[in-house]
């Protein structure tokens, strides 16, 4: 009978660490997007500096017979504590290789490989880590006191570890459900556009590495207060992957799938091949193992990508249908689409524009931009100005370098050389998110909404100086951001309303049709309150009905005191709207003038009939 | 030059075809026709469809409607390799060449469907055409010239002896020297050895100087065709790359 309740004390544990675990990777994965595939270094640092506080110095205790460092012998909970610092500290370094400059994949393998690396570091260095015989007679905590032996001791064990996790996952709830959170997905969904939008990308992803690097330091010393000793065969990156399994089974971006999946993978499964009889060959069973993890990854990538418990969609509307409304489909369906209400709207008080301006001073130039992509020369030398309170055009054959200027003028691109001024500043260096904060807004050619996030999220969360939408910010909880929130909310449902789309508020931005997307996307940008707004072939696919609609809105935009530079090959919309037009041809500037002015022109003529 | 650089000609008829992505068509309606011995062109604005419509002719995008016939066959809606095999040769416009390769291994490639003794005897025949290949057959093709590289990339459709030449923008980034030799000496020559010609150009006038017909997509649809002499002194041919009047839908 004990024995079945000693086991049951042990299986609270190793829940309880797994499930921390898999909340801190999910924080980290499923909503910032961050792929760390090194995440079992985090554990492994915790449960190493968490059993090396609680020692004594290595010459000693016990002989001497291992070495390692600290040997403080501190009480708890210090070991603990000292696990989470050094799991959070971890991240810093790592912090390069998720941050701006490396995409995605190649952080993943970077962190994949740091894992291998700092494993064989550990099993070869001696003097540090005791090799890899690991460090053995850990002190349980409290071992003085109670017997760490007996069956209350050990129940009590795993009911601290019980709480814990379950104040992680709170905490974690608490920074995802906020403003904050929502721009951590949009930074997973599309960075670049995050970034755009005036997120800090580095910040943020820095933050929820630190914070899921505590997290998991933690976990790790509660594992190595429990089994008292580590080695580092022990913390393989191949342990990673059953994370990522268990994360994948439960479903990324949903706190509660975190658990279950801890609870079904890395537990469930280790669990149950016990008692499995053991065969011919005693290694099989484990190798058996890990097929079956590969094989579930695979099977519920296929059949399942969204796990279990998929992520939650977030209904701010209010509205209280909660299935989403079907979106129509097809040339017509484009066709038909309309702005609603929006010549009634004020948009100079909703997007905070300050007074209209009639000198059209400039406001954005450059002087010899230019740009090259590996020797090819795409944008030579282009000096342009925008003057302030105008619909600009931009113009020009295919590969001109009129979507190279429009991202260089946003950030998006680094010039290779030349400088842009925005309203007196020398702006060159300044990163795109820091453009984004001063005014200077971009909307992308491609499809660009934030896919998991809906219609109204991809709106709120444009919106700059959020008081929730920063890490301490979000940490202070809903009575510090809820009401600013939901004000934030009800102007993103005005502008909703505006253009017509109220009704697919809590629809996914990913599921609407091509010109609705569109119209999110320059909702969003409005939102984000720039003073120039920089548009990249926001007609592209778009019905010409709609492009016409949406043209007329663009020169009220103008009249109330926003500029407006947009690069558009469809040329009508030019002749419609814009005024002045710029023509680049071959990465340089050609012409400038009216759209009837530039057609008169032989070399714009030219420039289009190459001959 | 050596005769056998291409099979002989045979006609290549597009009728009322639409093509487009997931069912939503891109060209509408589309019908040419291009015979051996002649270059057909198609130019028109960014966007007008012209890419769209030569990749649904050699099976890389879907037809939705309307049919394509090489000589007798029907090749609509064929897989690419399929469209290959029964003589239609297309030269892409990006990702034409395999850079990593060298010149000759990007020619020994292109005959991949030959028997094996014949290969040798074709690459003989693709380099007295582009003689210029011959000096760098132990080249990377990824280090090679825009000009050279093309040639490389046409060289390796003929290495097959396609009876049908499909060329999408083939002067796009080069220079314009380049770009005129191109045209009008190999692209040209193409046709007058015989082969038929369906040529992409962004470059509407040096198109013109090298066809024998040509079309002028908007919108997805032909908004005018007819001989070089004609279009280039047609009012509307200027209008469908720069608006300004009825050309556009």
């Amino acid at each position: 009978m004990s024995a079945i309740l000693f086991y049951l004390a042990t299986i609270i544990v190793y829940g309880a660490v797994d499930a921390m675990a898999c909340l801190a990777l999910n924080a980290e994965f499923g909503f910032a997007g961050l792929s760390n595939f090194g995440f079992i270094i985090f554990q492994a640092v915790g449960a190493y500096v968490a059993a090396a506080l609680s020692m004594g110095p290595w010459q000693k205790s016990n002989g001497g017979f291992q070495q390692y460092i600290f040997g403080w012998h501190l009480p708890f909970p210090f070991p603990w504590i000292g696990a989470a610092l050094a799991g959070g500290l971890l991240a810093l370094p790592f912090v390069f290789l998720v941050g701006k400059r490396l995409r995605g994949d190649f952080a993943a393998v970077g962190l994949l490989v740091s894992a291998v690396l700092l494993n064989q570091l550990v099993n070869n260095f001696v003097p540090l880590f005791n090799g890899a015989a690991g460090i053995s007679i850990v002190p349980a905590p409290f071992q003085g006191r109670f017997n760490p032996q007996g069956l209350g001791y050990q129940f009590v064990y795993g009911g601290v570890a019980v709480v814990l996790t379950v104040l992680v996952y709170f905490l974690l709830r608490r920074m995802t459900e906020s403003p904050y959170g929502r721009s951590l997905r949009a930074m997973r969904d599309n960075d670049v556009v995050a970034d755009a939008l005036g997120k800090n990308l580095r910040a943020q992803r820095t933050s929820m590495m630190v914070l899921g690097g505590m997290i998991a330091g933690l976990s790790g010393a509660i594992l190595v207060g429990f089994i008292n000793l580590w080695a580092p065969g022990a913390w393989g990156y191949a342990e990673t992957i059953v994370l990522f399994a268990a994360i994948i089974v439960g479903g990324a971006g949903n706190h509660k799938g975190a658990v279950l999946g801890a609870i079904l993978v890395p537990l469930g499964f280790e669990e149950i091949t016990r008692f499995i009889p053991p065969l011919s060959n005693p290694s099989l069973v484990p190798a058996l193992e890990w097929v079956a993890i590969g094989l579930l990854i695979i099977l519920f990538l296929w059949f399942r990508p969204d796990g279990i418990l998929p992520e939650r969609r977030r209904f701010l509307s209010g509205s209280t249908t909660t299935t989403p409304i079907e979106v129509p489909r097809g040339e017509e369906a484009e066709a038909l689409i309309n702005l609603g209400k929006i010549d009634q709207m004020d948009f100079r008080s909703l997007l905070r524009l300050e007074g209209t301006s009639t000198k059209h001073d400039v406001v954005l130039s450059t002087d010899e931009l230019t740009r090259a992509f590996h020797g090819v020369t795409v944008v030579a030398g282009v000096s342009i100005e925008i003057q302030r309170g105008r619909l600009t055009g931009l113009i020009g054959p295919n590969g001109a370098g009129k979507s190279t200027t429009l991202a260089m003028l946003a950030g998006t691109l680094a010039p290779t050389s030349g400088t842009i001024m925005y309203e007196g500043r020398d702006i060159t260096s300044m990163p795109s998110h820091e453009r984004a904060r001063a005014g200077i807004v971009r909307t992308f050619q491609l499809a660009s909404e934030f896919k998991k996030l809906t219609v109204l999220e991809n709106l709120v969360s444009a919106i700059p100086d959020q008081c929730g939408d920063s890490f301490w910010g979000a940490a202070r909880g809903k009575r510090f951001w809820g009401r600013e929130d939901q004000e934030n909310i009800e102007r993103a449902k005005e502008m909703l309303e505006g253009f017509g789309l109220t009704k697919y508020a809590d629809n996914y931005a990913g599921g609407l049709s091509g010109g609705q997307r569109r119209l999110v996307e320059i909702m969003r940008a409005l939102l984000a309150e720039p003073k120039v707004l920089l548009l990249d072939e926001p007609m592209a696919g778009v019905h010409p009905n709609l492009a016409h609609k949406i043209g007329d809105q663009l020169t009220r935009l103008v009249e109330s005191g926003m500029t407006i530079a947009m690069v558009e090959h469809e040329l009508a919309i030019m002749d419609a709207f814009c005024d002045p037009v710029i023509v680049l041809a071959e990465g340089r500037v050609l012409a400038e003038g009216t759209m009837a002015e530039l057609r008169t022109k032989a070399e714009v003529v030219e420039a289009y009939l190459v001959g | 030059m050596s005769g056998d650089l291409s099979a002989p000609g045979q006609i290549l008829r597009i009728a009322g075809l639409s093509a487009g992505y997931d069912g939503r068509a891109i060209v509408h309606d589309i019908s040419i026709e291009a015979t051996p011995g002649k270059v057909v062109s198609i130019v028109g604005p960014n966007g007008s469809g012209k890419s769209t419509l030569l990749k649904s002719l050699v099976g890389v995008v879907p037809i939705l409607g309307g049919s394509v016939r090489v000589g007798e066959t029907d090749v609509t809606n064929l897989t690419p390799e399929r469209v290959a095999t029964m003589g239609v040769g297309y030269v892409p416009q990006i990702d034409d060449v395999f850079p990593p390769l060298t010149v000759k291994e990007n020619l020994d490639i292109g005959g991949y469907l030959l028997a094996r003794h014949e290969v040798s005897a074709r690459i003989e025949a693709v380099l007295e055409f582009f003689p210029r290949l011959k000096s760098m057959m132990s080249r990377r093709a990824g280090k090679l010239s825009g000009g050279e590289r093309k040639m490389l990339a046409m060289g390796r459709v003929l290495m097959l002896r396609p009876s049908v030449l499909v060329l999408d923008e083939p002067t796009a980034n080069l220079a314009p020297l380049v770009a005129t030799q191109l045209l009008e000496e190999y692209i040209r020559g193409f046709a007058d050895h015989g082969s038929t010609v369906l040529l992409v150009e962004q470059r509407a006038k040096a198109a013109l100087r090298v066809s024998d017909w040509t079309c002028v997509l908007g919108g997805g649809r032909v908004v005018l065709e007819g001989p070089p002499n004609d279009l280039e002194n047609n009012p509307i041919f200027v209008e469908s790359f720069l608006g300004g009047g009825a050309a556009r839908r």
